[in-house]
């Protein structure tokens, strides 16, 4: 009991860290390289840990993303949720195939987190489509080996399981 | 040896408990969950866009969120900090006579703006119109940017407290930053005026060409919209708020026309106009005191409506 609770907690300092990351104030030019921590921290947890992060945890992830951001509550949780759920099917896939086509579904993951962000935007929103919004996905992508390993230590040495 | 055999096989099953729950997470369940959430973030929404249900609720987040953002926000002034500790006495030295020079030439300034204010004034009684108002300026400081790709906002730390109302103007030394659009117990937020969903009604300081100022999303430009092709307009023209609007008083400047396309095909110029405010390195920023009363506004009446798009004929 005290391994879940502590697995639990590990998890949810990770997530805190992430959202103080997604957070953190940038310089103009290095705008749009903020690579989406809290949508890459979501993958990994599904994957390794699915019967403890899934479809909710996206969701209560997203509604706390949203209330930092200031944007309008909901459209993360939304959206974490579904790339939660889209995880879950993955997850075995990503467990077992190789880093290249890990790194594709990955990009696949954070694309749909950033279409369906955008669309909800354009539905609420007045905004202007140009093509830097699809540079966050890219830096996402290849962020991902380096916060693999630095994720995967983290949970070894934590024993989170 | 019954017993014995019982505990291996519950100890076995414990072990494998944790693996075969994470291969049996059933799909039926992840589906459920899914609708349930997505429906669940549907309203939530909804009920923020449509109905501001949720502006209660951020205030008391962001009491508890603010402490975060001080300390995400603590490395950066910390190195401020540290800078001008660190900065040299020939270096403050130097800065010093900069500054002296500069308030002595103010000053100089100043005498004749005040001779002029006197004499606008008089001319004004003895046109029988309003006398020019003063507006009162309190500095604030920019706590951090909203990290949200979609909107150009930022929170700034006078809140509730100091007497920061909804939709009280934003300027910076040189320019138009924006309006408080959100106001909580210790911060509030501003929007910038490259925001896509913002715009100012301007007028042109050299022909007084009144015209409106759209935010474009990229945090350089802004465009003017609505400009018929035949009016005169050229690069380098300075506009300054019209005060048409209700929102700002009249004369602080908003931008500097940076492009002026012409197309004869299209029923409007596209003019391009650059901020004068110096929108991504300002860190202080000084709030224009409302002297109307405008607490009571909701957020829809502080955006000004947008025009609709042009539709092609």
């Amino acid at each position: 009991m005290n391994g879940y609770i502590r697995a639990y907690f590990a998890i949810s300092l990770s997530f805190i860290v992430a959202l103080c990351l997604s957070m953190l104030p940038m310089p103009n030019f290095m705008y749009w390289l903020r690579p989406c921590w809290v949508t890459l921290l979501l993958i990994y947890w599904v994957v390794r840990t699915p019967n403890k992060v899934g479809v909710f945890s996206g969701f209560a992830v997203g509604i706390s993303l949203d209330l930092l951001r200031g944007s309008l509550i909901g459209s993360m949780g939304f959206t974490l949720s579904i790339v939660a759920y889209f995880t879950t099917l993955l997850r075995f896939r990503l467990r077992q195939t190789n880093f290249g086509v890990q790194l594709f579904i990955i990009l696949a993951l954070v694309g749909i987190e950033q279409i369906i962000s955008l669309l909800i935007q354009l539905l609420f929103n007045e905004i202007i489509i140009n093509f830097s919004y699809v540079i966050p996905t890219l830096v996402s992508v290849a962020v991902w080996p380096f916060l693999y390993i630095v994720l995967r230590a983290y949970q070894r040495n934590l024993k989170i399981a | 040896m019954r017993g014995r055999g019982n505990a291996e096989i519950i100890c076995l099953i414990r072990k494998t408990g944790g693996i075969i729950k994470q291969i049996f997470v059933t799909e039926r369940s992840q589906v459920a969950k899914l609708l349930i959430a997505c429906s669940l973030s549907i309203v939530c929404m909804l009920a923020d866009f449509q109905y501001q249900q949720f502006d209660k609720f951020r205030v008391r987040v962001s009491k508890i969120v603010y402490p975060l953002q001080m300390l995400v926000d603590a490395p950066f002034s910390g190195y401020e900090q540290v800078v001008t500790y660190l900065r040299t006495r020939a270096a403050l030295q130097v800065e010093n006579a900069v500054l002296h020079q500069e308030d002595l030439l103010l000053k100089g300034q100043l005498q004749k703006m005040q001779s002029l204010e006197i004499e606008n004034n008089r001319l004004r009684q003895l046109l029988d119109a309003t006398a020019g108002r003063k507006d009162k300026l309190s500095v604030a400081n920019i706590l951090h940017i909203e990290p949200d790709p979609y909107s150009q906002q930022v929170v700034i730390n006078r809140g509730k407290a100091q007497g920061v109302v909804l939709g009280q103007p934003v300027i910076d030394a040189s320019g138009v930053v924006g309006a408080i659009i959100s106001v909580d117990a210790l911060t509030s937020k501003a929007i910038l005026v490259t925001d896509a969903n913002f715009a100012v009604p301007v007028e042109n300081t050299r022909n007084g060409l009144r015209a409106i100022v759209i935010g474009t999303g990229s945090r350089d430009t802004l465009e003017l919209q609505h400009v018929p092709n035949t009016v005169d307009i050229e690069v380098h023209d300075l506009l300054v708020t019209s005060g048409f609007g209700g929102r700002y008083p009249f004369g602080y400047p908003v931008g500097e026309v940076l492009a002026v396309e012409r197309d004869p095909g299209k029923p409007f110029a596209t003019i391009y106009v650059k901020p004068k405010a110096d929108l991504a390195r300002c860190r202080e920023i000084l709030l224009v005191q409302a002297n109307k009363e405008s607490s009571a506004l909701s957020e829809k009446e502080i955006l000004p409506p947008r025009p609709e798009k042009e539709t092609k004929l």
